[in-house]
């Protein structure tokens, strides 16, 4: 059940950069069920020549930026985890993705998990209840407008409310 | 941190190019951020090669059928004539190979055109270097070894979805039924699916075939390549036969020395220039140590966590390459993983064997740097370290055969397999040398009973008539070909007599089935001595009824005594240990053993 503060909320995708073409893919496709959504930003090649501390100030700057998108209270239902087999490792999770799924954890966002549970973190993904999708994006397309349908029915209520 | 200048590389094999693997990064996506990205990894990456590297190699298929790599290397065309970088194909000409390709795509299929545009013209590209190994022939070998070996299993792993109904069939039959065309997704996923399949099944398939696909050039060329790419990270491990370059670690240092521009941007000329450069060198190197360092700790995580390091609990040790080569054909083990470090001793390839009661047994090979005792039982305490879970170590391989014609049931002949009974191994350079006399003080050392008793079992199941081994012994002979068949009967010849040596005919024998081995249990005599002493053989068959004589169980045996494991010694017997000792039988005797190790894993309860 959404809050009262609540409006129409977007995905944040994480995932490793190995995975890019797929977080575009499947932006796009929730973007078609009318899902706003938000992917990491690429590294713009040319910065990868800029001075080392500079370049470090980059990479902070942007990870800050993808944190905050992930806990902002308003704009973001939960996030997409882009998951895929990466060297070998079935339904890989990498440290930095880890580190998105905890921040969604710690603000209660709904955490999706785009392929299936890793054996790395299963422990701490279960006792999370992370969702694994199965590559079946409907799941998160119907638990979203599921909920967004529940809060636009409260707030047409809520106008009722005031009418009689 | 140690500096070696200048560091070079043999062979770097440029994988990444691969048209099916750019296409499932998204380099035909019309999303700019990921082809500038892509595009920007793969130009770099060829840059740290040619800088590295005396050879890079690129697969004539991806000069030919990416825009990409074509692009990318015809940077460096001002090289071509220095023999740095070399396509490489099957045929004797790119004429020849281009003609090849042609047959295996449509005529509007992308490849097709793109063939039929160089054929026009045909003026400038790396020189070819042809292949001896088919990339076909290779991908269709790992395919059929895979469907023996557990891959159905890891297809599903982990996942909620479930493979078809007569997937295995269509799997097997797949090779075959692509009737010459290439051994891409795209062709092979019709085979296989009558309807959608699920994405992360497809995915996975496509991941065995690139594998597959990378592994043939690397293991024929020797070659390292690219590792810890960003955008270009594969889904499966790249099959690497020699150092690689850690893409994310050379970035990181050169950005640290400002070299980056300087490298994107140089001409052919001025990157040859930087191979020399000390600063090049000293990014290059500290990449590296920082890379090894961390894929060590990688290895010691997954010593002790990952699948294959733990799960294994049975180990193989091999002395000779064709004996290695043997034991991985009937296993079907994957390509050999090197654990980080220095000195020798350190390569395993995994194999995963179901045994009868359906259950895993995930087995670790590996061999020896040079034969005897001493390196034997050196390996097997390393095998137990690297694999810390590993319980039984079984010697797999070759041994001279101890005959006994007045005895038909103790007359080992050539092309049977001998294992080490209750009594194991008895080592016979164990003595006390008196003046007179010799001692044996060879210590006890006996199997295990685990093993033991899958021997037993093996040997209840022949007296109702069945000899699993003897259909890996075919299908081995089948896959490694001709020169690995059972020699003819009249190659089996043993001789007796010092001064006056006559051919002694063998006892007929109603146990033997024909063209077969036969199964002989009994002590084997194990020394550093490569017996050829018919007088000493049957000296150590009558004094302690050994049935076979070798150079590496009782290294095995005091190994394995040490580490509290049990042990298995199992021999396919290709001489007489006497001057007549030759090769002819080595291969088929490896190969039969290596046939019953499979027999024994498969009946050991997991």
């Amino acid at each position: 059940m959404m809050n009262e503060s609540m409006k129409k909320q977007r995905i944040v995708i994480c995932g490793s950069m190995a995975f890019y073409n797929d977080m575009v893919q499947q932006s796009r496709m929730l973007k078609k069920e009318g899902i706003d959504t938000v992917i990491p930003e690429s590294d713009d090649p040319f910065l990868l020549s800029i001075s080392e501390e500079s370049f470090q100030d980059v990479k902070l700057n942007a990870s800050m930026r993808h944190l905050r998108k992930i806990r902002d209270h308003e704009k973001t239902y939960g996030i997409l985890v882009i998951n895929k087999d990466k060297h070998g490792i079935r339904d890989y999770i990498g440290p930095n993705t880890f580190a998105e799924i905890a921040v969604a954890l710690a603000h209660y966002k709904k955490i999706y998990l785009f392929q299936g549970m890793p054996a790395f973190y299963q422990d701490e993904l279960r006792a999370w209840n992370v969702i694994c999708l199965d590559n079946d994006i409907s799941k998160l397309v119907n638990a979203y407008k599921k909920d967004m349908g529940n809060w636009i029915e409260e707030q047409q209520l809520e106008l009722f409310d005031g009418l009689f | 941190m140690l500096i070696k200048f200048p560091i070079t590389y043999d062979r770097i094999f440029l994988h990444f190019f691969d048209i099916h693997f750019l296409e499932l990064k998204g380099v035909n996506k019309e999303a700019k951020s990921i082809k500038q990205n892509i595009e920007y990894e793969c130009r770099m990456a060829t840059r740290f090669a040619i800088l590295a590297a005396n050879e890079v190699l690129v697969p004539a298929a991806s000069f030919f059928e990416s825009e990409v790599c074509h692009r990318i290397i015809s940077e460096f065309e001002e090289l071509y004539s220095f023999g740095i970088i070399h396509l490489v194909g099957g045929g004797t000409s790119l004429f020849e190979y281009i003609d090849d390709k042609l047959t295996q795509y449509a005529s509007s299929s992308h490849q097709a055109k793109r063939y039929h545009a160089h054929q026009k013209r045909l003026h400038s590209h790396p020189p070819f270097l042809t292949r001896n190994n088919s990339a076909s022939y290779d991908i269709s070998k790992g395919w059929l070894d895979g469907a023996e070996n557990g891959i159905f299993d890891k297809l599903a792993q982990g996942s909620k979805f479930h493979l078809p109904a007569n997937f295995k069939n269509k799997w097997i039959k797949a090779p075959e039924n692509l009737g010459g065309q290439a051994f891409i997704m795209p062709h092979i996923e019709p085979l296989l699916f009558e309807s959608a399949a699920p994405p992360t099944l497809l995915n996975r398939i496509s991941g065995i075939i690139n594998e597959e696909y990378f592994k043939s050039f690397t293991s024929e060329f020797s070659s390292g390549v690219l590792t810890e790419l960003c955008y270009l990270a594969a889904n499966h491990l790249i099959p690497s036969y020699g150092p690689n370059l850690p893409y994310k670690d050379i970035l990181n240092e050169l950005r640290k020395n400002n070299l980056i521009q300087q490298i994107h941007s140089a001409t052919a000329a001025e990157l040859m220039q930087m191979k020399t450069n000390a600063i090049f060198q000293q990014s290059l190197s500290a990449a590296i140590s920082r890379y090894e360092e961390r894929t060590a700790n990688i290895i010691m995580e997954i010593s002790q966590t990952s699948e294959d390091f733990t799960a294994a609990k049975i180990g193989i040790i091999t002395a000779l390459p064709k004996e290695f080569a043997a034991v991985c054909a009937v296993l079907g083990c994957g390509a050999p993983i090197s654990v980080p470090g220095s000195g020798a001793g350190r390569r395993y390839s995994f194999a995963r064997i179901q045994n009868r009661e359906g259950k895993e047994h995930v087995v670790a090979v590996t061999f020896l740097t040079d034969m005897g005792n001493n390196s034997a039982a050196l390996r097997a305490q390393l095998l137990k370290t690297h694999c810390v879970n590993v319980q039984h170590i079984i010697m797999t391989g070759i041994a001279g055969a101890v005959p006994n014609p007045s005895k038909v049931s103790d007359h080992v002949r050539l092309g049977d397999i001998v294992v080490s009974n209750r009594e194991g191994v008895i080592q016979y350079d164990f003595n006390k040398e008196h003046l007179d006399k010799i001692e044996h003080r060879n210590p006890p050392r006996p199997p295990s009973a685990s093993l033991l008793e899958a021997v037993q079992l093996l040997q209840s199941q022949e007296l109702l008539g069945q000899r699993p081994w003897d259909e890996y012994i075919d299908r081995a002979v089948h896959k490694l070909g001709e020169k690995w068949q059972r020699p003819s009967n009249d190659k089996d010849i043993l001789k007796i007599g010092l001064d006056t040596i006559e051919e002694v005919k063998h006892p007929n024998d109603a146990e033997r089935k024909a063209g077969y081995p036969r199964i002989f249990l009994g002590p084997i005599a194990s020394a550093n001595i490569l017996l050829k002493n018919p007088v000493k053989r049957d000296y150590l068959r009558d004094t302690f009824g050994v049935k076979a004589v070798e150079m590496e169980g009782a290294g095995i045996a005091d190994a394995t005594w040490n580490s509290e494991i049990g042990y298995l010694v199992i021999r396919g017997t290709c001489d007489y240990c006497n001057s007549d000792k030759g090769d002819d039988w080595q291969l088929y005797a490896s190969v039969i053993a290596a046939s019953y190790t499979r027999a024994i894993i498969e009946a050991m309860p997991a």
